[in-house]
């Protein structure tokens, strides 16, 4: 087990690679004006594709990634990668940030140093976080997991064995997406090492309910809202969960393909009313798109999804999360969001921030009001 | 609607360029576990493709397929593909099958020989003219540029198209869509109608209120189809919800067009996860090729949108008048559940009801002359 530098790798063979075939893409038709009824409009795939193969800089987006300190550390059979930045204050405590789908550790990239070095941003240096930004395993530079069972459970003990390695005994944890549900198995099963954890999106956890609990009306028609909402639009999650093999060879094998599953996300997740890029460069979409792509991840990504339908986070009689957790939520969400008395069925809830604007990527989209309230909910815990 | 002859004949190009692109396949890794149990198999698939690629002889299908008359017609602006094969030595019953998804007209040519000289054949009954079209989107059928173009509508295209060709009163036949379709053309146009004879139940019946309590055997069946939607349902999931997001990489990608279209043919036929000891390579092939030189896994996808979201809603009034035969095979590698009959005469006059010992979902391929056994004998007893 050793913790090792890393380079971000850049292949120029790769990049000539990938716009050959995006030069050779093969077009689906569209209904003449259907936009994004059918799922990702045509005309927006050809636009962004275009500047994907003309004017997309991968090789000035390594750059930027390579202001960072990156390293991998090797568990088990699974090397992960993550960045590490040291806090700039009187008493930086250590902050592990976690990603989601189909995110990457760049989401986290606006925020670190923002979280590493607060006074540099006008804040109070006392606010200073020791910041860890790893990558999912089998997302980015992380391995791909090549045995069954690398779930949100196996990962969260991950975690706290790379901080322990990392020299960190106590830690503070953030995350949304998959990153809130492995960051709430943090605070489930490690109550000790973890000072508390924030959220900014809840995770889809069943709390343990004693047969007759009687559900608030508000608990039940977020329950009716959330069957809905998976009716409409939660197939990706059905066949990633299912048959994600099937779903990867044309992901893998078509750069078009994997920018319209990916984009589809961001821009119906993204507090964006249907217009992507009022909430997104092409860069930054392209950066997380390229990420997928160069590392060839997005059957592994989609994995997790596999994983865990066959290990869900499912509160057990007796589950809760004593460690105090602060929520933040956004109003542009994947989904219906959880009521407060249902995430408290399972949550020692002590923060929680209703959002003015962002959606499920606020770390891209709402950098400063993610930090502030992660810088608040924390300041209460520093001992 | 001018109809004129059509052949066949798939430009050089076209065919150069899939070589190319099967060679040059990006492939994912392969999932843990056990082969199939993600998905696709790469092993398989890698073996597929080499075949396709190197020794798939398209040009001997064309060949093959430039045998059957086939025509195109153009009504209201879209062309309409289809095979029409009279019976041997004069009139026979005028008779239109039609197939599903992932499916092609190629999928009925079995049946053509034993239905036009069903004597021949050793098979009692009269001889048919039959009429196979390709599904509206799928091969050589264009699909009308607009949303809604679901069973109704189809069903009233295939009223014209056998107007046209002169014929009255006939027969409908089908599995999948292709059931769908005949279902609606018997409740749509009963005077029409001969009968119809499905190999499967394309549509649920109403069971709302006033309908007839369910028997111990259709509640078992809705069981089963339950959790046979939970775990192979993810396809009908997405193409009916972002057909056009996943459109991108099929379209894009032979990998991933034939990963597919194979993963649903190994699930649905009766072949023990052995897709080729039921259904031959070059078959296989000759369907995966179709959907990727007309380029219309996309449009063939939007049926699950249109059928959804611009579908019928069968009440308590629909009840299909024309005598109906159901030839009843289920035995697919994915048990989708056993229809009781019971289930199947809350909507149909059942006339005729044929348990089938032995063929999954594409009954026209596996079991071909078990099945053109049980359609003669059908529409014997009707003239």
């Amino acid at each position: 087990m050793t913790v090792q530098r890393f380079d971000v790798p850049y292949s120029e063979a790769a990049v000539d690679d990938l716009r050959q075939r995006l030069v050779r893409t093969r077009w689906p038709d569209q209904i003449p004006g259907s936009r994004w009824d059918y799922g990702v409009s045509l005309d927006y795939m050809k636009e962004i594709c275009q500047y994907w193969k003309d004017k997309f800089d991968w090789k000035r987006q390594i750059e930027k990634m390579s202001a960072f300190h990156h390293y991998r550390y090797t568990s088990r059979d699974v090397g992960i990668h993550f960045i590490h930045e040291r806090g700039k204050g009187p008493a930086p405590i250590p902050l592990i940030l976690t990603h989601g789908w189909p995110g990457s550790f760049l989401e986290m990239l606006k925020v670190v140093p923002m979280l590493a070095d607060p006074a540099s941003f006008g804040a109070n240096s006392a606010d200073a976080f020791d910041v860890i930004v790893p990558s999912l395993p089998g997302y980015g530079f992380s391995d791909r997991p090549t045995e069954s069972g690398v779930n949100t459970f196996r990962i969260a003990d991950m975690w706290m064995e790379l901080m322990k390695e990392l020299g960190y005994e106590r830690l503070a944890a953030q995350g949304g997406d998959w990153g809130a549900d492995v960051t709430a198995l943090l605070g489930l099963r490690h109550p000790k090492r973890v000072i508390g954890i924030h959220l900014n999106s809840i995770p889809p956890h069943q709390p343990y309910l004693e047969a007759g609990t009687v559900l608030s009306e508000v608990e039940q028609a977020f329950l009716n809202e959330a069957s809905r909402w998976y009716e409409k639009s939660g197939a990706y999650d059905h066949i990633q969960k299912t048959t994600p093999q099937t779903l990867a060879y044309g992901l893998t094998d078509s750069p078009a393909g994997l920018a319209a599953w990916v984009l589809e996300k961001f821009r119906d997740w993204g507090d964006c009313d249907g217009n992507i890029e009022r909430r997104f460069t092409k860069d930054e979409l392209l950066s997380n798109i390229t990420l997928y792509w160069m590392t060839q991840t997005i059957h592994s990504s989609c994995r997790l999804y596999y994983e865990d339908n066959r290990a869900p986070f499912h509160f057990q009689k007796g589950d809760y999360v004593t460690v105090p957790c602060g929520i933040a939520r956004f109003p542009k969400r994947e989904g219906p969001s959880s009521p407060k008395r249902w995430v408290e069925r399972g949550f020692n809830i002590q923060h929680w921030t209703e959002m003015p604007r962002g959606g499920h990527f606020p770390a891209l989209e709402e950098p400063e009001l993610l930090v502030e309230d992660i810088r608040l909910f924390f300041r209460a815990l520093r001992s | 609607m001018p109809i004129e002859p059509f052949k066949v004949a798939v430009a050089e190009q076209v065919l150069s360029d899939l070589k190319t692109r099967i060679r040059n396949t990006r492939w994912p890794d392969s999932a843990p576990g056990a082969p199939w149990s993600q998905g696709t198999d790469l092993e398989w698939l890698r073996n597929l493709l080499d075949y396709w690629a190197e020794e798939f002889d398209w040009r001997a299908q064309e060949q093959r397929l430039g045998e059957l008359a086939q025509f195109r017609i153009e009504i209201d602006g879209v062309r309409i593909h289809y095979v029409h094969a009279r019976a041997r030595g004069g009139r026979g019953i005028p008779l239109i099958l039609t197939h599903g998804w992932p499916s092609a007209f190629v999928e009925y040519l079995p049946l053509v020989p034993l239905l036009t000289d069903p004597a021949r054949h050793g098979i009692d009954g009269h001889a048919f003219d039959l009429v196979i079209p390709s599904l509206p989107g799928y091969g050589f059928s264009e699909r009308p540029r607009r949303a809604g173009v679901n069973y109704r509508y189809v069903s009233a295209l295939w009223h014209r198209l056998m107007t046209e060709l002169g014929y009255e009163r006939y027969g409908s036949g089908g599995g999948d869509f292709g059931a769908g379709v005949a279902t609606l053309m018997a409740l749509d146009r009963p005077d029409s109608i001969i009968g119809i004879h499905l190999t499967n139940l394309e549509l649920a019946p109403y069971i709302g209120p006033g309908s007839r309590a369910l028997s111990p055997a259709e509640k078992a069946y809705i069981g089963t189809s339950d959790l046979w939607w939970q775990s192979e349902g993810g396809y009908k999931a997405i193409q009916s919800t972002r057909p056009q997001t996943l459109g991108y990489s099929l379209n894009d990608s032979p990998a991933g067009l034939a990963a597919w279209i194979a993963e649903k043919w190994r699930s649905w036929s009766d072949c023990h996860g052995d897709l080729e000891a039921r259904i031959p390579r070059d078959f296989f092939l000759t369907l995966i090729t179709l959907y990727w030189v007309t380029g219309t896994i996309t449009s063939s996808m939007r049926d699950y949108f249109d059928n959804r979201w611009h579908g019928i809603t069968l009440g308590p009034e629909d009840f299909v008048r024309s005598p109906t035969a159901i030839a009843n095979f289920t035995s697919q590698y994915a048990f989708e559940g056993d229809p009781p009959r019971e289930w199947a005469e809350r909507l149909y006059n059942i006339q005729r009801w044929t348990p089938m010992e032995r063929g999954g979902h594409f009954a026209p391929t596996e079991e071909p002359v078990a099945l053109a056994r049980d359609i003669a004998a059908f529409f014997a007893s009707l003239i």
